[in-house]
């Protein structure tokens, strides 16, 4: 059966984007049929972040009643399925949301695991996105306004009968002005799933337009989100550890028996 | 200690770097700036300025009892030193908001890191760690401690003779201060030589516990470690050793008082550190929310923001409820106008196509006139009742679609008037 997953934050700029599209590839070099879907019409950056931009049809033509969902799936890097979002966020508005239903069944017939990358904030669109799927993950930064934003969404979620996964802690850094993964637990009341470090290697990727769990499989990052991936379809994850020359100069000090 | 993390001037292991020496190079070099160090999940820093020690935090820990663990952190071969530069000004503004760190005017930081590097010049190879500990405490350098040093060391006196004391003579002098020497037992050798038969096995234990526990005596283990390599640097090695027996009995063997003290100070550090643990416990749900200033969403706002979620969407039993409601209210105000005997509305949405669209047609039977008036002026008339027709339809659109303006001009409304 496919698991419909959306990835949301409530407050906008933790990262979802770029988690969904790298979990996304992970889930696709895992073997898993996976789509992700680009409902963050407002900042369709799902296609930047893979490379993808600049498709002549999107979500929003397909809504539309313009074109059929199969023309706005797109093969991306790692064999992930893509469905941009397109530009037009007020055509997407007027559109009736039964619509994007039927676009999703559609969607979920061709995959194993359908990914929707939700957009920031509680706004219809958020909302259509959360409600749609069957299970969530929330992507939070362990910052206060953060948490507050996530912590609405979760409740939002729950109400409308979504199920939620867990939560990723994005950016976090070992720094005491910041919420503690206990902590985030704890006003959540959701276990956190995944602690993804903050890592300059995102933005290096995203400027590349490639994933990082591609371009930069060693780093921190791309280990966190191939074991999140790993842990969402049970499989076993063995973490590339990256080139340390401290530690090899320290290993062949050792053999040399400086000390 | 709250503390900008930039780049590092120089990164470094623990087996790699002479602590101690890079704390006096940062005091040639009159740096300004910090030190992290990184010893496992814990964290240590030491602020300079102008290559002074200003103040000092690792983990719970503050001011001295700091330099005392990052000290003990330097045993680690994977302690990671970082050395930051900051400009001066900035060192200012840091201090200022990390007030609680500051170190105390007259805290001799140097003094004890010189006696850390004492036994690495140690020329007989002895080994420190051998000596016994002193009394360990949490505060490392304070008042009680160098009082049990000068008491150590008066002790010496008789057993080594004269020439043995110079060297803890100029130590007592650097750091003894009068008050200290007035707090200076005379019967403590007598008191001592009482309790030590007793207390020593017991002692012994609670000290290596309390040891364990805290990972503190360094700095105790290095003035001890001082006063050996004085009286050893004047004495043979049988006598040095000699003189290692002593310093470990006195160091071992504090009066009953100050065993009480130390007991007391046991108790203290527990009940502390139990505290300790209860602030570090998960606190309540409501109190984390509380402390952040996080606000639970009451049931009214969820079901406020999952109406907004409705909005954008129709059913076809909404559409046929907008239909009727349009309906109604643009009859009403055009029942309004004077002379209008009737009036017939029909609203009718379009929610197939890509927006949401309408047709309203009106028909108005106004009022009939005599036969000079409708040549005088009956189409001025009729021309002003279509306006005022028109503009009721468009006010009574735009206050049914607020949220989508847009949609307004998708509407076509005409108007007839009998």
């Amino acid at each position: 059966m496919t698991r419909v997953i959306t990835v949301a934050s409530g407050k906008g700029g933790v990262g979802k984007t770029t988690i969904t599209a790298n979990l996304g590839v992970a889930l696709s070099t895992y073997g898993e049929e996976t789509i992700v879907l680009d409902a963050d019409v407002a900042m369709a950056n799902l296609e930047l972040i893979l490379g993808m931009e600049g498709k002549s049809i999107t979500l929003h033509d397909v809504l539309s009643g313009e074109a059929s969902i199969d023309e706005a799936i797109y093969e991306g890097p790692g064999g992930v399925k893509v469905v941009p979002a397109g530009i037009s966020l007020e055509g997407l508005r007027k559109i009736k949301l039964d619509r994007l239903e039927e676009v999703l069944e559609k969607l979920v017939e061709e995959s194993d695991i359908l990914l929707i990358d939700a957009p920031a904030g509680l706004e219809k669109d958020a909302l259509a996105a959360i409600a749609a799927a069957q299970e969530m993950i929330l992507v939070t930064t362990p910052e206060v306004p953060s948490i507050s934003d996530a912590l609405k969404t979760k409740i939002i979620a729950n109400k409308l009968g979504v199920d939620i996964i867990g939560v990723v802690i994005n950016r976090e850094q070992h720094d005491k002005t910041f919420l503690t993964i206990e902590e985030i637990e704890t006003i959540l009341e959701v276990p956190v799933i995944s602690v993804i470090p903050d890592d300059p290697e995102v933005s290096r990727a995203a400027a590349f337009g490639e994933p990082l769990v591609i371009k930069n499989p060693k780093s921190p990052t791309s280990n966190a989100i191939m074991q999140l991936g790993a842990d969402l379809i049970g499989q076993e994850y063995q973490p590339i550890e990256p080139d340390k020359k401290g530690v090899i100069a320290k290993l062949i000090e050792g053999l040399l028996g400086r000390r | 200690m709250e503390i900008p993390i930039t780049r590092p001037s120089m990164v470094s292991y623990a087996d790699e770097v002479n602590f101690s020496e890079l704390i006096e190079n940062l005091l040639k070099k009159r740096h300004n700036g910090f030190i992290r160090v990184t010893s496992g999940s814990e964290e240590g820093y030491i602020l300079f300025k102008e290559g002074q020690q200003v103040a000092a935090s690792y983990e719970r820990y503050s001011k001295s009892d700091a330099v005392a663990m990052i000290d003990s952190a330097m045993e680690n071969d994977d302690t990671v030193i970082e050395v930051f530069d900051l400009r001066s000004s900035y060192v200012d503004y840091i201090m200022d908001v990390n007030k609680p760190y500051l170190m105390e005017p007259d805290y001799d930081v140097y003094g004890v890191i010189k006696e850390l590097r004492k036994p690495e010049d140690n020329e007989l190879g002895i080994d420190v760690k051998s000596v016994p500990q002193t009394e360990p405490q949490t505060e490392p350098v304070t008042g009680t401690e160098k009082t049990e040093t000068v008491t150590g060391a008066e002790d010496n006196e008789p057993i080594l003779g004269e020439q043995e004391t110079e060297p803890q003579e100029e130590f007592e002098s650097s750091k003894a201060t009068e008050e200290e020497e007035e707090l200076l037992p005379e019967s403590v050798v007598g008191e001592e030589e009482e309790l030590l038969p007793e207390s020593e096995t017991e002692e012994k234990l609670d000290l290596e516990d309390l040891k364990e526990k805290f990972d503190i005596g360094t700095i105790d283990d290095a003035r001890a470690e001082f006063d050996l390599k004085a009286d050893k640097s004047s004495k043979g090695t049988e006598e040095s050793s000699k003189g290692t027996k002593i310093v470990s009995e006195i160091s071992e063997s504090p009066k009953e008082s100050e065993t009480k003290t130390t007991e007391q100070s046991i108790q203290d550090e527990e009940s502390f550190d139990e505290s300790e643990k209860q602030e570090l416990k998960p606190a309540d749900r409501s109190e984390l929310m509380e402390k952040y200033g996080i606000k639970e969403i009451n049931e009214d706002d969820v079901d406020d923001i999952l109406e907004s979620y409705k909005g954008g969407s129709l059913s076809d039993d909404d559409v046929e409820k907008i239909e009727l409601n349009l309906m109604n209210k643009i009859k009403k105000s055009i029942y309004g106008i004077p002379k209008v005997k009737g009036a017939e509305v029909m609203v009718f949405l379009d929610n197939n196509g890509r927006e949401l669209a309408g047709n309203v047609n009106i028909i108005i039977e106004y009022e009939s006139k005599g036969f000079l008036s409708r040549l005088l002026g009956d189409y001025k008339d009729n021309d002003h009742l279509r306006r005022q027709v028109m503009n009721i339809v468009q006010i009574e659109l735009k206050k049914g679609f607020r949220k989508y303006p847009k949609v307004f001009d998708n509407f076509d409304i005409k108007v007839e008037i009998g």
